[in-house]
């Protein structure tokens, strides 16, 4: 019963996910600024690698494959998201420091990776990703607390995008940074609700995205 | 035991998970609320500031048309008081020279003219032909002096259904008008001005062309009388567009 809610939550996540990509291209033309127009390509990069997690999770094809291509999408995850958020910041004020954070962390990351096994999820890696993105994402917001733009919030698509990533990294880090010590210690985690929370954290970002692509449409 | 561990870890994750999401949304809000005050308390003084203005713009305007008054009122009872008592002394005088009789005929003359001229002046710098009258039969008056003169072919058009305003704004409307006639005459070496009202509801457009020189509008900004013409439809509420097809620069 527990696999079969989380298989649905998880093909939901993917349908959302797949309506991000539909309303992006959709949008495309109309996208202002254009900077969400580059925006697309994290919804194609997701696609490419929710397509193989779907067929595995759904038992159709072998997930090592799957398992592989999502680990190694975190690097592309964290960099798109982080220059993303860095370059929608309202100043350029402490930026370079930002910026070696980022080198530091993906080395981080790269690190993980290369020394575990890619056929399974590398939780430390997800988390790492996480974090950051928690990190980057408090300090945009902390920015536009400070200086205020002139436009609305609610009709700037950077700001959706970020509060977006913010939700999901806030509800995935916790249990994503614990779940390499679970299984290490053999504890068998079957909660429904914990095992889904990263899934229903991405829809709500994706819902999020699907929404900044709208407020960059609006005239 | 070991279960009981696990719940608790659990317990604390989504505990964790949950403030820190919250914690987010709050900022979120937080800075949601912050901007809207802003933007309200900016609405707010950008208002104070467009009411302050406007205020400074009548008053600016009354003292305008004050002085114009006081000139109207001195023109008109001092000057051709003087001028009514010149011409008086001079035809009551008992000349026999046919030449000095001439001369002095010749001097009456222009004397009834300046007469003429100057009720025409007072007439136009007073505002009682508007509040009495009306924009338009004003208008007409005015732009009838002008064409006495044969140097302008000026013309009045009117579309739509008039509809009349309060004094004070057909008082400024008027003003703006006359200020772009002056314009015209000072500058523009125009010998045909067409002068449009076009009122629709709640609306009334004033198009004022003529077939002078033209001008750079660009660099006529900062004009004195264009500067008028623009404060005076501000202060209306209504927006001026000054265009110029042709511009001929002296060589």
């Amino acid at each position: 019963m527990t696999y079969k809610i989380s298989l649905l939550i998880f093909n939901v996540q993917c349908l959302i996910i797949l309506g991000a990509l539909l309303s992006s291209f959709r949008m495309y033309y109309m996208c202002k600024p254009n900077y969400m127009k580059l925006f697309i390509l994290y919804s194609i990069v997701a696609n490419i690698v929710m397509v193989p997690l779907f067929f595995g999770t759904n038992k159709i094809f072998h997930i090592g494959f799957a398992n592989g291509l999502n680990n190694l999408s975190i690097v592309f995850n964290y960099t798109f998201l982080v220059f993303f958020i860095l370059f929608s910041m309202p100043d350029r004020k402490g930026i370079t420091l930002m910026i070696i954070g980022y080198a530091i962390s993906t080395c981080m990351i790269f690190f993980l990776l290369i020394n575990k096994n890619l056929k399974i999820p590398i939780q430390s890696a997800f988390a790492l990703n996480h974090f950051g993105l928690i990190c980057y994402g408090t300090v945009y917001l902390i920015k536009i607390f400070f200086k205020i733009p002139e436009k609305l919030i609610t009709e700037i698509p950077s700001f959706w995008v970020v509060m977006g990533v913010l939700i999901c990294s806030t509800l995935s880090f916790p249990f994503v940074s614990i779940l390499d010590f679970l299984r290490q210690n053999g504890i068998v985690y079957n909660n429904l609700l914990i095992l889904n929370l990263p899934n229903i954290g991405y829809s709500i970002m994706y819902l999020f995205f699907i929404k900044a692509f709208k407020c960059s449409t609006r005239k | 035991m070991f279960n009981k561990e696990v719940n608790n870890i659990i317990l604390f994750v989504i505990a964790i998970s949950i403030l820190m999401m919250q914690f987010a949304i709050i900022i979120a809000v937080i800075i949601f609320r912050h901007q809207k005050k802003k933007i309200l308390f900016d609405r707010g003084i950008e208002d104070l500031k467009t009411k302050h203005e406007n205020n400074l713009l009548k008053s600016q305007l009354q003292v305008q048309e004050q002085t114009f008054q006081n000139i109207s009122r001195e023109v008109h009872d001092n000057i051709g008081q003087k001028l009514t008592l010149a011409k008086l002394h001079l035809n009551t005088l008992d000349i026999s020279d046919y030449n000095i009789k001439k001369s002095v005929n010749d001097v009456v003359q222009i004397i009834t003219e300046s007469l003429t001229d100057l009720r025409d002046i007072s007439r136009s710098l007073s505002s009682e032909i508007i509040i009495n009258n009306g924009l338009i039969k004003a208008l007409e008056n005015e732009i009838n002096q002008l064409n006495k003169t044969c140097q302008y072919n000026i013309k009045l058009t009117i579309t739509g259904e008039v509809f009349f305003m309060d004094g004070e704004k057909e008082l400024v409307i008027f003003r703006m008008i006359q200020e772009s006639l002056s314009n015209i005459m000072k500058h523009a070496e125009a010998t045909k001005v067409d002068i449009a009202l076009f009122f629709s509801e709640n609306n009334l457009i004033i198009e004022v062309l003529d077939n002078g020189k033209g001008f750079d509008v660009s660099a006529s900004k900062n004009g004195n009388g264009l500067n008028n013409i623009r404060n005076r439809a501000q202060f209306l509420g209504g927006l001026v567009l000054f265009e110029s097809e042709k511009i001929k620069v002296p060589m």
